[in-house]
């Protein structure tokens, strides 16, 4: 098992660093520079930039080295924990993202957890009570759940939750936790708001993994070894709870791996709609102005969760099943 | 059916002796969307005390439905929809299992303490997420004692008895690391932890091959002594049942229709499908001269309904006006034997006296339909 984690650990290092090469010539393909913007923003304000000073700036800058040249220095620097200067924001990287990450980060795991606690019992029901009118309104919400785009589904419940329920939305914070220290209070606070987006976040995967557990159980449910589990006298909820749910979670947890990088585009679209400082927003700002090492870190970032989601799902995997464990 | 009431009439209940389990005109159905199977149609037969009883015959004529009848573990969608389950277990006032819930406790404190069961594929039969000494020890939790160390040593004494080599290493080991031999083995202890009073053996040797199967056979022989349980034996292996069985029941579609001693049924088996039966087994050195012999006709669509004796249509010896319109019933043909047809019984349920005539189909020899063995 230690092996196995190593070598999945260097693994990892090989494949991020792939996708840092791959996604850092992405962003350079598309003509001229963040420092283009730049200039155009000094002109804008009416200071004389004379193509001395543009050539001063791209020597300083080093827009025009060779991409191999950047991308080492970069890199060299992003090993270290500095991932750069942001062109447009004139803020290091590190602070932009360190501040809104968690934020990120915490909204989609509160998703993920939301998709699981809601879609196992759920499906679990429908899968044992199938074809029965529970069962068909569960799979009329499910498709609904999956066909909704996730902008709508935020500007509708954003509807319901101000107008209905009288929530303020667009915020992480009511406005007297908004600059105030950590505290129980602040925490409470932020749960109270996070629920929204939560739910828009985590509605389409939620349905989608109650799809797959009930089709899961009603295969396991087929199987010799519940018949099994009966004929030793054991009760109903003893059989499908930890003899045939066990058996089906299989692919919830490999979708885990998928699941992340769905989570987090849904997140950005969400937090654009519902105005919510994660880094979706940031992200996608990035990309349109070119501010090449703000994007790429992010980039690098979500590639990271992606790989991490990954190889905790297989190791997730092991510990459920024990044909997958590598002795 | 016939209803009629003759003091000749019976099922293997009536037969004197002590029965660990007596199904009577058990009738299971399966209510699909196409229409209704009659998967079990009027079932009767009993298991003596320490004995082995085969139940035999074609696939999908109910065997297996029957063994789940007697757990209440019937799929969905088949439902029990008459007749009693006589069970006579040990340690337990006799109780007709119908009575009882099949989600209830009682009968779930029926399965694996009274009625243990075997399946066909030990390959999916265990649970691949839980080690071979925690699926033991969680029948024995259950109905034996509450202390898990002593679940655990009588996990391993049962594993131990089955004849698997270093038990104690087993006790940790899952499924996928076991061969299929071992893992019947494991499964075959499974249903013995709690020492039953039956075993129901659903083709536990179907899916091994000859030398496992032999050994399969030779260990559940010597459990069967060790803890006085019965068996009944499906499988559609007439092999396995001579060797291992001491009485065999045939079942045709739904019914059993003949009910005898093994010697007495392979000798001289009474109803014209066993005979039929009989004939197409093929034997070594015998067949040189001739094709092997098969049962006219085939099994009718799970559908249709036959009237009178299900196995008219395929009968070399249908009585026409009788079989086709009456069915026969399961009755006595001597102290320990049952058949259920025209052939030796009137309607009215007296004995046939007259031998009947059989049309030159059985070997050549054979002057009675009864009394003369087949040539082996």
């Amino acid at each position: 098992m230690v092996t196995f984690l190593i070598r999945r650990l260097l693994f990892m290092v090989v494949t991020i660093v792939f996708i840092s090469l791959i996604s850092f010539v992405l962003i350079e393909l598309p003509p001229g520079s963040a420092l283009d913007a730049k200039i155009q923003q000094f002109r804008a304000r009416g200071l004389n930039v004379t193509s001395d000073v543009v050539k001063g700036l791209e020597e300083r800058y080093g827009v025009n080295d060779p991409l191999y040249k950047k991308y080492w220095k970069w890199a060299s620097n992003a090993v270290v924990g500095d991932f750069g200067q942001s062109f447009f924001l004139d803020q290091p990287v590190n602070t932009l993202i360190g501040s809104r990450i968690w934020f990120s980060i915490g909204m989609s795991t509160a998703a993920l957890l939301f998709a699981w606690c809601v879609a196992i019992p759920v499906g679990v029901y429908s899968a044992t009570h199938r074809n029965t009118m529970p069962d068909y309104v569960i799979t009329v919400l499910q498709f609904v759940g999956v066909a909704i785009p996730e902008f709508l589904l935020a500007i509708v419940l954003m509807f319901i939750a101000s107008w209905y329920f009288g929530v303020e939305v667009g915020v992480l914070f009511s406005r007297e936790y908004r600059d105030a220290p950590w505290s129980l209070g602040k925490l409470m606070d932020l749960l109270s708001h996070l629920w929204l987006p939560v739910i828009v976040i985590g509605t389409h995967s939620t349905s989608w993994l109650t799809r797959v557990m009930r089709a899961n159980l009603l295969d396991v449910m087929g199987q010799q070894y519940v018949q099994t589990a009966r004929s030793k006298g054991l009760g109903e909820r003893v059989v499908i709870w930890k003899h045939a749910v066990r058996n089906a979670l299989h692919p919830l947890i490999m979708a885990l791996g998928g699941t992340l990088p769905a989570l987090i585009s849904g997140e950005v679209i969400v937090s654009i709609v519902l105005n919510l400082p994660t880094t979706g927003p940031l992200y996608v700002q990035a990309l349109i102005n070119k501010d090449m090492y703000l994007a790429i870190t992010f980039l690098l970032f979500l590639s990271v969760l992606l790989v991490v989601g990954n190889l905790l799902a297989d190791m997730a995997l092991a510990w459920v099943d024990p044909r997958v464990r590598l002795e | 059916m016939v209803a009629m009431t003759s003091p000749a009439a019976g099922t293997a209940a009536d037969l004197d002796r002590d029965n660990v389990i007596d199904v009577r005109n058990l009738q299971v159905e399966f209510r699909t969307s196409l229409g209704v199977v009659r998967a079990v149609n009027g079932v009767s037969f009993g298991v003596a005390r320490g004995k082995t009883l085969g139940i035999v015959g074609e696939s999908g004529c109910g065997k297996s439905v029957t063994a789940f009848a007697i757990m209440q573990l019937v799929a969905n969608p088949g439902v029990i929809t008459g007749g009693e389950i006589v069970l006579r277990a040990r340690e337990k006032a006799p109780v007709n299992l119908l009575t009882y819930d099949p989600n209830g406790d009682d009968m779930r404190s029926v399965r694996g303490r009274h009625v243990g069961m075997i399946f066909q594929e030990p390959m999916t039969a265990l649970n691949p997420c839980y080690t071979i000494g925690n699926q033991i020890a969680e029948g024995i939790l259950l109905h034996r004692t509450s202390d898990p160390a002593k679940a655990d040593a009588m996990a391993l004494d049962i594993l131990t008895r089955v004849g698997l080599p270093s038990p104690s290493r087993l006790m940790t080991t899952y499924p996928h690391q076991l061969s299929g031999g071992m893992r019947q083995r494991a499964m075959i202890a499974l249903a013995l932890s709690c020492e039953p009073d039956l075993l129901l053996a659903d083709e536990p040797t179907t899916a091994l091959d000859v030398t496992t199967q032999a050994q399969i056979l030779d260990v559940m022989r010597e459990l069967q002594d060790d803890i006085g349980m019965s068996i009944m034996f499906v499988t559609h292996n007439l092999g396995v049942v001579a060797q291992m069985c001491d009485e065999v029941a045939v079942m045709y579609l739904g019914r059993v229709v003949e009910q005898a001693p093994v010697e007495e049924l392979f000798d001289s088996p009474r109803h014209p499908y066993t005979r039929a039966l009989m004939r197409s087994i093929p034997q070594l050195g015998a067949a040189r001269k001739g094709r092997l012999e098969v049962i006219q006709g085939s099994v009718p669509g799970q559908f249709t309904k036959v009237p009178g004796c299900a196995f008219h249509p395929r009968c070399p010896d249908m009585i026409p006006g009788l079989c086709d319109v009456q069915s026969p019933r399961l009755l006595a043909a001597n102290d320990d034997a049952l058949v259920s047809c025209f052939l030796h019984h009137e309607p009215d349920g007296s004995a046939r006296v007259s031998d009947v005539p059989t049309p030159g189909r059985v070997s050549p020899s054979s002057s009675s339909a009864i009394a003369t063995p087949p040539a082996s």
